[in-house]
């Protein structure tokens, strides 16, 4: 580990960008640059001395017989995709949490959400439908709108049920009080209309 | 059976904004940023294999608040003792409200900004703002990655002071960084952009301004004169300059945060008290036009009719002067003290001048 440092570490003081000692890392109190005099407190790592790794080149065949890369005729396959199967060569390996892919599976992953590691955005369906459920409630003025929005609200919960709507620890009960709060909305409407229509007839 | 191990452990520590909310939360082999805005959720994931420093730089937020309330609410305590009534009473309440904003941030503590390096990027963690939620995150993260990496030893800087002094020797004839006058430490490398030296001799003169600044409008609480106004206004105006010109000699030197933050501070009240006073001159000209028939037209006419008015018999501009006094003397006390411990600090570097360059890496 010790072979694998740069010539200059990049644990540097945030203002001055001097390089800092070690007895200025990891302090239990707010230490000082030694140059700048700048406050601050620093914990560094070993990944701060580390060397970047020269990506490797990948092999041409060199026998009759040897395998090639799918993307890459001219190139000694080294091992197959874990996604689709198809021998590719050390340009086109693409590891990912231990898994080896190709570009073209990596692409699919991301796009169809399959690879949770690329997913960097995702919407929150239950918090939409909970909206929905409870924000047309607590003004007078839009309790209207509820004809509209209780549908809505359990439409979204069913609908994206089984999607999951964070990469966070989550429960589904927005989900379950969107529902039976959209639920008694409705109740309440048709209720009104069995009411006004015995109304009339009465 | 065994409890299934959550995927993600919560960090203390949580930055709520206009735009929504910003957590940071513990994975297996990394540290998810999540920023949460209302109906959806955007992350950013710091491996633990490729974090290379976290750095914590104390910020004056908190000194910053406490003045602000207290200057916010000094006046408002003031004005609700001397009008009295409902006036008094919703002026009360609202000090009362600036006071309980005053405690909640004393008890919140020092504040800080916490910065996570990789070899590609510094990101700031906003959720990790007091300094011991701060404390309290970093020790759990720090095993976590100390896990991955293992421990940073003073090895690895011995390696790196060799590989340094001995590439040094390779490429330069001249004397090694020790023998060079006002030179650091062995070991440091000098950095390709130097901040300068300041004397801070700008912000002494709108710290000094500001004290007279408080000075003028307190005598002119008391004595009415035309004098004492007209001195107010280029006062007022040499604070305007004098905070200009303290911006841009602070820019790219070793002062101080916390000066920094003062002179941010002056920027405020400077221009709070011109729109203040803008719209009370404005209002108190016509109510002089109303009530003595007297035209007021020109900035000179409206000077004159200001100096007439004691602020004894105008609540308002006894307000208005109060909370100059308050702010001034919030923003230039402290100021001062913070200018002298500058002062007292010994100068990092004997000039502004670059050092030697053979000594930069």
């Amino acid at each position: 580990m010790l072979e694998a440092h740069t010539l200059t570490s990049m644990l540097r003081c945030v203002r001055c960008k001097t390089s800092l000692p070690h007895n200025v890392l990891d302090t239990a109190n707010w230490t000082r640059c030694p140059v700048c005099r700048s406050p601050f407190r620093m914990l560094g790592f070993p990944a701060a001395f580390r060397k970047f790794d020269v990506g490797a080149g990948s092999a041409s065949v060199l026998a009759e017989g040897q395998s090639s890369c799918f993307y890459h005729f001219q190139k000694k396959a080294v091992l197959p995709c874990d996604g689709c199967g198809r021998f590719l060569c050390s340009l086109c390996d693409v590891e990912l949490s231990g898994q080896h892919l190709c570009p073209g599976c990596l692409e699919t992953g991301r796009k169809k959400g399959k690879l949770k590691q690329l997913q960097n955005h995702r919407v929150r369906y239950d918090t939409i439908s909970l909206s929905l459920a409870v924000l047309p409630v607590l003004f007078l003025v839009t309790i209207w709108f509820t004809v509209f929005t209780a549908p809505a609200a359990i439409f979204v919960a069913l609908r994206y049920w089984k999607i999951p709507s964070s990469l966070l620890p989550h429960s589904k009960i927005r989900f379950v009080v969107a529902i039976l709060l959209a639920g008694c909305q409705l109740a309440g409407w048709a209720w009104l209309a069995v009411f006004l229509l015995r109304q009339r007839v009465s | 059976m065994a409890k299934k191990e959550k995927e993600y452990q919560r960090l203390p520590g949580r930055r709520r904004s206009l735009t929504g909310t910003c957590t940071l939360w513990l994975g297996p082999d990394h540290l998810l940023r999540v920023d949460s805005h209302g109906y959806a959720e955007n992350y950013k994931r710091f491996y633990y294999r490729d974090i290379q420093s976290i750095v914590l730089l104390p910020t004056p937020r908190r000194q910053s608040l406490l003045i602000g309330w207290a200057a916010l609410g000094t006046p408002l305590a003031t004005l609700a003792l001397f009008l009295g009534g409902v006036s008094g009473i919703i002026l009360g309440s609202l000090a009362g409200l600036a006071a309980l904003m005053l405690a909640v941030a004393w008890l919140r503590g020092p504040t800080c900004e916490c910065r996570l390096q990789t070899a590609v990027q510094t990101e700031v963690l906003p959720s990790l703002n007091p300094v011991h939620t701060a404390s309290k995150a970093l020790k759990r993260l720090q095993t976590r990655v100390e896990a991955v990496q293992g421990k940073l030893g003073p090895e690895f800087f011995l390696l790196e002071t060799t590989a340094a002094s001995d590439t040094s020797d390779l490429f330069h004839s001249s004397p090694p960084p020790e023998s060079v006058p006002g030179a650091v430490q062995p070991g440091l490398q000098q950095p390709e952009r130097l901040v300068r030296h300041s004397s801070g001799t700008s912000h002494a003169v709108l710290f000094s301004l500001l004290l007279l600044d408080a000075a003028t409008t307190a005598t002119d609480i008391a004595v009415n004169h035309l004098a004492l106004t007209l001195a107010g206004v280029v006062i007022y105006l040499a604070l305007t300059a004098a905070v200009i010109v303290a911006l841009i000699q602070q820019s790219r030197t070793d002062i101080g945060r916390f000066l920094r933050w003062q002179v941010l501070a002056c920027l405020g009240y400077v221009c709070t008290s011109f729109l203040l006073s803008s719209a009370y001159n404005m209002a108190s000209g016509l109510t002089t036009s109303l009530k003595n028939g007297r035209r007021v037209d020109s900035q000179w006419d409206m000077l004159v009719a200001l100096s007439e008015t004691s602020a004894w018999d105008s609540p308002w501009l006894m307000g208005l002067s109060i909370f100059s006094i308050a702010a001034s003397l919030a923003i230039a006390v402290p100021g001062w003290v913070g200018l002298v411990r500058f002062w007292a600090q010994p100068a990092p570097l004997s000039s502004s001048e670059p050092l030697d360059s053979s000594i930069r890496i």
